[in-house]
């Protein structure tokens, strides 16, 4: 804290100012400006500031996981339903493609 | 909290992506070996969907791992480089590892060359006939190039399954293109390819013919050689719906016309 803090007449002219009102027109030009601001943002800036409830975010997030889990193949009917259905093969083989070999 | 949803979307998206997963291991003996497995359960739990491969000395360990994440089916891959003079040649035999469950019986030991390309059949499903390969090559200061790879477990075709090829364009790496708009269709179609000769495709083995192609959708894959081919169709290569194994022969300098469905593609800078 300065000297000139604790000044008591300096304190005391500070609680007694009032500071001269806003000119005419003031909350206009301001409001005009941060409209005009605001509009020069780019899209994707504007968007990411869009304000989301939490309960709406987590709805989402939950939605995006179940929707990416139930796409996975492991849920596709028509592929195989896991491990469960495949078996060992009894005797494995070493099949030579390059080598003109098959299955 | 857009950027959490943003954020949260990419985190989750690889749960429906692919079924197939490359290695590439350095053995002790100087080899490199190029390893690919597929696996018929989702990537929602990598670990456990492919289970474990990895090497030390000149073993790669393999392991399928259960619901409860232990092997259920576990061995190791011996790829024993063979000593003296001469070519580089390799043999390949197989292990139980760590008392896990194992096949029957072992596969028997396979003596390879350099560079060769070797499928083994892990997993089959009996009422469908459907099997699971793990692919890999093994080379010493050779060029590798592993199996085309597909998004998901490709098959043997049946007997007579058709293949189609429509309106291709073919490309190998970014150095050569060639198209056509001619369809051709049938169990054996050829490509004639200017300055590359004609591919012969088959959807059965055959005298010449290796089984080092995957058609899957419109996308016809295959290797020749240590190159790799891609040939974009208009249309499915091989119905139903799915990765199909092919067989393919390249003839550098063909002698005679086969009298097989043909396309003979065209360098499109030399068509105008």
């Amino acid at each position: 804290m300065t000297d000139e803090d604790r000044d008591p007449e300096l304190d005391y002219v500070r609680t007694e100012w009032d500071a001269p009102p806003p000119s005419a027109g003031f909350h206009n030009r301001m409001l005009a400006a941060y409209t005009r601001e605001g509009n020069a943002a780019g899209w994707w800036r504007r968007w990411l500031g869009v304000r989301v409830p939490m309960p709406v975010t987590a709805a989402a997030v939950l939605m995006a996981f179940l929707l990416a889990w139930f796409m996975a193949p492991h849920f596709r009917r028509s592929e195989p339903a896991g491990l469960a259905r495949y078996q060992p093969i009894p005797q494995p083989r070493f099949i030579v493609v390059s080598q003109g070999e098959n299955p | 909290m857009i950027r959490v949803l943003i954020v949260a979307l990419i985190v989750v998206w690889p749960l429906a992506a692919q079924q197939m997963r490359n290695y590439a291991f350095h053995l002790g003996n100087g080899a490199l070996v190029l390893y690919q497995t597929y696996s018929p359960v989702s990537m929602a739990d990598s670990e456990k969907a492919f289970g474990t491969a990895s090497a030390s000395g000149n073993v790669i360990q393999r392991t399928l791992l259960d619901d409860n994440r232990r092997p259920w089916l576990a061995y190791e891959l011996h790829i024993d480089r063979i000593s003296g003079p001469g070519p580089v040649r390799f043999v390949l035999s197989l292990q139980p590892l760590g008392g896990w469950k194992f096949f029957q019986q072992k596969p028997v030991p396979r003596e390879i060359a350099n560079g060769d390309r070797v499928l083994m059949d892990v997993l089959e499903q009996p009422d469908t006939g459907r099997k699971i390969f793990d692919t890999f090559q093994v080379g010493i200061g050779v060029p590798m190039q592993i199996m085309p790879t597909a998004g998901t477990i490709p098959q043997v075709p049946h007997a007579g399954a058709l293949i189609r090829v429509s309106g291709p364009q073919l490309h190998q790496g970014d150095t050569f293109t060639a198209v056509s708009r001619e369809v051709a269709t049938g169990t054996q179609i050829t490509l004639t390819v200017p300055e590359n000769g004609r591919f012969t495709f088959s959807s059965q083995p055959g005298p010449g013919f290796r089984m080092e192609a995957i058609a899957e959708g419109s996308l016809l894959r295959f290797l020749s050689g240590q190159y790799l081919f891609q040939v974009l169709c208009t249309e499915p290569v091989v119905e139903p719906a799915g990765a199909w194994y092919l067989w393919v022969k390249h003839e550098a300098a063909p002698l005679a016309k086969t009298g097989l469905p043909n396309i003979d593609l065209v360098i499109p800078s030399r068509a105008q």
